[in-house]
């Protein structure tokens, strides 16, 4: 494993000082058994997950560890807490996906945090995205609630959540049923299995990401 | 995965239940036709990304071969055009990953048109989603110009850009860099060959466009999986 995992860490390093989102100047790699570390410092919250990004498309990596840490540029003049925050209020009002919902964003120092309540997990996600897509961001605490539904006779039951993902994964090509397992609790969906590659895996995710009812997903589907 | 080829009638079925199925879409003004594979969408929906949602819903349906998307979008409460533009100007403004770059937002009855200079490809790619995810837009052009760097002794020949590119192919494990041939004109990436798989065509193109120097990229990769 000792010599794959020098192979994998040469992999990552190459696709990390290729890829121009990231200045990879101060990033290290440690492969261990196929899990990779990163750990530094980047100039932006956006390389660092872009970073990780590339970390998984490299063969033979299994999970990755993302502990970069993100320091902005001085030369850039980056915007205070308030400007910050104003920002991103305006971001979660004009998103057509999240406007009907309030929240409430706090930053302290250039790390956000998101409150309120939306009724799918892909909206929280959508909320983070808005959020993060702007200077001075150096971290991230999500605690935007997912509420599918108030009226308990409206809100689906896990069974029923459970056979409209594997329908939804059935239907797609870019993803074989037969190698996702899906275990619904409470609207919170845990997949596992494995697929050929990071394409399936993906869809299967969003299979899951896009179904009524889900309000979190642990995706523990292994590639290989 | 091998698939029997698939009748008009199943596919549609199969499109229309995909498309209630996905949360972020209202299918209840989606019409949908199938012609020998050829998905065509027609109707409304409530935002602009809802329609880029129902295409990608119907392109990733068994037995689909294209998609035509015809989709009005029309939203509840209009804003003006000044004020989409200026929504966008300013999230385009405070972006970390587009400091460098100016661009112009033009906006008429909700259709946008970006404008600017950036340095990369992805990056006019980031310019267009982050406009893409404000109310009131109805449709989008992309017009901003890629420019590597104006200073022509750091600019790198498409000889080195070419063998970036084909590097970053063979790291990637989703794509065989037997299957691709790799073409660069100043700074445009040309993509020829047949792999095996849309994912395989979509990581040719994804290990492209990152790449140094790439200011475009043409995917004419063939996929010589069955079509369902």
């Amino acid at each position: 494993m000792i010599h794959i995992d020098g192979l994998i860490k040469t992999d990552i390093v190459e696709e990390i000082n290729r890829d121009r989102r990231i200045d990879a100047s101060n990033i290290k790699v440690v492969v261990d058994n196929g899990v990779a570390t990163l750990s530094g410092v980047v100039p932006s919250y956006s390389a660092k997950l872009a970073a990780a990004e590339n970390a998984w498309v490299v063969n033979g990596v299994t999970s990755v560890r993302n502990m970069l840490k993100v320091r902005y540029k001085d030369s850039l003049k980056t915007p205070s807490d308030s400007e910050m925050q104003s920002a991103i209020i305006d971001r979660l009002a004009w998103n057509p996906y999240l406007l009907a919902h309030k929240f409430d964003v706090g930053v302290h120092k250039g790390w956000v945090t998101l409150a309120g309540t939306v009724d799918a997990f892909w909206k929280q996600l959508e909320a983070e995205r808005e959020a993060l897509s702007i200077r001075g961001v150096t971290g991230m605490t999500n605690k935007i609630a997912v509420v599918t539904t108030e009226d308990k006779d409206e809100k689906p039951v896990d069974e029923a959540i459970a056979k409209d993902i594997m329908n939804a994964i059935h239907r797609n090509r870019k993803v074989d049923v037969n190698d996702v397992n899906v275990k619904v609790e409470d609207g919170k969906v845990i997949l596992t299995g494995k697929t050929s590659d990071q394409a399936a895996r993906l869809a299967a995710y969003r299979s899951v990401l896009y179904t009524f009812g889900v309000t979190y997903v642990d995706n523990k589907i292994l590639v290989g | 995965m091998t698939h029997l080829k698939r009748s008009d009638e199943v596919i549609k079925a199969s499109v229309v239940e995909h498309l209630y199925w996905d949360n972020r879409v209202d299918a209840s003004s989606i019409e949908v036709v199938v012609d020998d594979g050829t998905v065509t969408l027609i109707g409304e929906v409530p935002s602009y990304q809802a329609r880029i949602a129902a295409i990608d819903d119907a392109n990733s349906v068994i037995g689909v071969t294209s998609v035509r998307n015809m989709l009005r979008v029309n939203y509840p409460n209009m804003p003006s055009d000044d004020e989409l533009e200026s929504n966008i100007t300013s999230k385009l403004l405070l972006n970390p990953d587009l400091l460098s770059s100016r661009f112009n937002v033009g906006a008429k009855q909700g259709w946008v048109v970006l404008e600017g200079t950036v340095d990369a490809r992805w990056k006019k790619i980031e310019a267009e989603n982050e406009a893409a995810s404000v109310r009131g837009v109805t449709g989008m052009t992309n017009k901003v110009a890629i420019v590597t760097t104006e200073d022509e002794t750091l600019k790198p020949i498409d000889e080195t850009i070419a063998a970036g590119v084909v590097d970053a192919i063979n790291r990637n494990r989703k794509v065989n860099i037997d299957d691709v041939n790799v073409k660069v004109e100043d700074g445009d990436v040309i993509l020829s060959g047949k792999v095996p798989t849309w994912e395989a065509r979509a990581a040719a193109y994804q290990s492209a466009i990152y790449t140094f120097g790439v200011t475009h990229v043409d995917n004419n990769l063939a996929v010589t999986e069955p079509a369902a």
